[in-house]
């Protein structure tokens, strides 16, 4: 979706948390919210059921700044995690720019992890995109759990293309940013000049 | 003279044609970026991501249970008999956007609906014949918008952001 508007010399981008169910991608996008002042943010939009787990989808519109005098505005989106809503996932895939992949830490997470991963794949190919084309940043989160997987275990499992990674606590804020910046930074990059 | 982008012809359509509607009008891309809004607020962006996702959810929900062949001729209603919203999709050089209304204490919400529709048939019939832009086969690094950025950077556009 990357829209680069030379006119007004602002570039939107679209960048998508996704992972399990109960992972904590709606917890990082509401760090952000909450860390963020209010003349850099629009309105947070959640859809979720009535026990707060995300329906559709969540969003949150960032405008930072400039970046080489071009106004930069990120869409960060998180997809509904249990594995019922395929249909709602593959959606919201579309026109994406940037992937994190929040995975979960705990062991018991560990098939929960490698099924949503595999889940991507599938969603990505099926919109017409090739992981290894799209930016891509895991985070390990819940690293203060007591029975979490090795970091070295999970990029075995689940980063076997060596893209960048963050441990993370995303409830405490831990990582969280460090994900943000390093997933904008590559979706900046990848940027295709020369048109409008 | 210099062309025009998609946001300056819109604007050109449309705003001498804000007086007399009360509703806020909008055109989005099919992706939820906003190219118009008639009132710049806040919520701007995010109307933007739920119109994209509400009409991409219909049309998902629509094929799932009979084949489409053109969700162009389709448009997408919620509404009482006095408030609502109404989208119609457009296209404008092969791309495909969406015009839409929210409205509130409307006395006539078809009236209204009519006014929208000439609009976007007015901007269809007024951009027909824009070309399709050639699609750039990008392979090296320099046809990228940025060739390098250092974490310097970064962070201080996440500080202008407040962060």
């Amino acid at each position: 979706m990357s829209f680069v508007n030379y006119h007004t010399k602002e570039i939107n981008c679209k960048i998508v948390y996704y992972g399990p169910g109960l992972g904590g991608k709606t917890t990082n996008i509401q760090y952000i919210y909450q860390k963020t002042s209010s003349q850099n943010k629009g309105q947070m939009i959640t859809l979720n059921t009535e026990n707060e787990r995300t329906l559709f989808f969540d969003f949150l519109p960032l405008d930072l700044g400039e970046i080489r005098g071009f106004k930069t505005r990120f869409h960060l989106y998180t997809v509904p995690g249990q594995v019922f809503y395929e249909a709602s996932r593959k959606l919201i895939l579309r026109g994406v720019d940037g992937l994190v992949f929040v995975a979960d830490s705990q062991v018991e997470r560990v098939e929960a992890n490698l099924e949503s991963f595999q889940g991507l794949e599938r969603n990505l190919i099926d919109q017409g995109y090739d992981l290894a084309k799209v930016p891509l940043v895991m985070q390990w989160n819940k690293r203060d759990l007591p029975n979490i997987v090795p970091v070295e275990d999970l990029q075995m499992q689940l980063n076997k293309r060596k893209n960048p990674s963050f441990e993370a606590i995303a409830s405490q804020g831990h990582g969280v940013f460090e994900t943000l910046k390093m997933i904008s930074k590559s979706v900046l990059l990848n940027i295709k000049g020369g048109l409008e | 003279m210099k062309a025009l982008s998609v946001t300056e012809k819109v604007k050109l359509i449309l705003e001498p044609k804000l007086d007399g509607i009360n509703a806020r009008l909008f055109v989005t891309r099919e992706d939820g970026i906003t190219i118009y809004d008639s009132i710049q607020n806040n919520t701007t962006t995010s109307v933007a991501a739920l119109v994209s996702g509400v009409w991409q959810a219909s049309e998902a929900l629509m094929g799932l249970v009979y084949k489409q062949n053109d969700v162009m001729d389709f448009r997408l209603g919620f509404d009482t008999s006095s408030q609502g919203i109404f989208l119609f999709p457009f296209s404008l050089s092969g791309k495909r956007y969406f015009l839409g209304a929210i409205y509130n204490d409307c006395l006539n919400p078809g009236q209204l609906k009519r006014h929208i529709a000439l609009i976007k048939e007015e901007m269809e019939r007024l951009f027909i014949n824009e070309p399709i832009p050639k699609k750039i086969v990008i392979s090296k690094r320099q046809d990228f918008l940025f060739q390098d950025i250092s974490d310097a950077e970064i962070d201080r556009l996440f500080s202008l952001g407040g962060l």
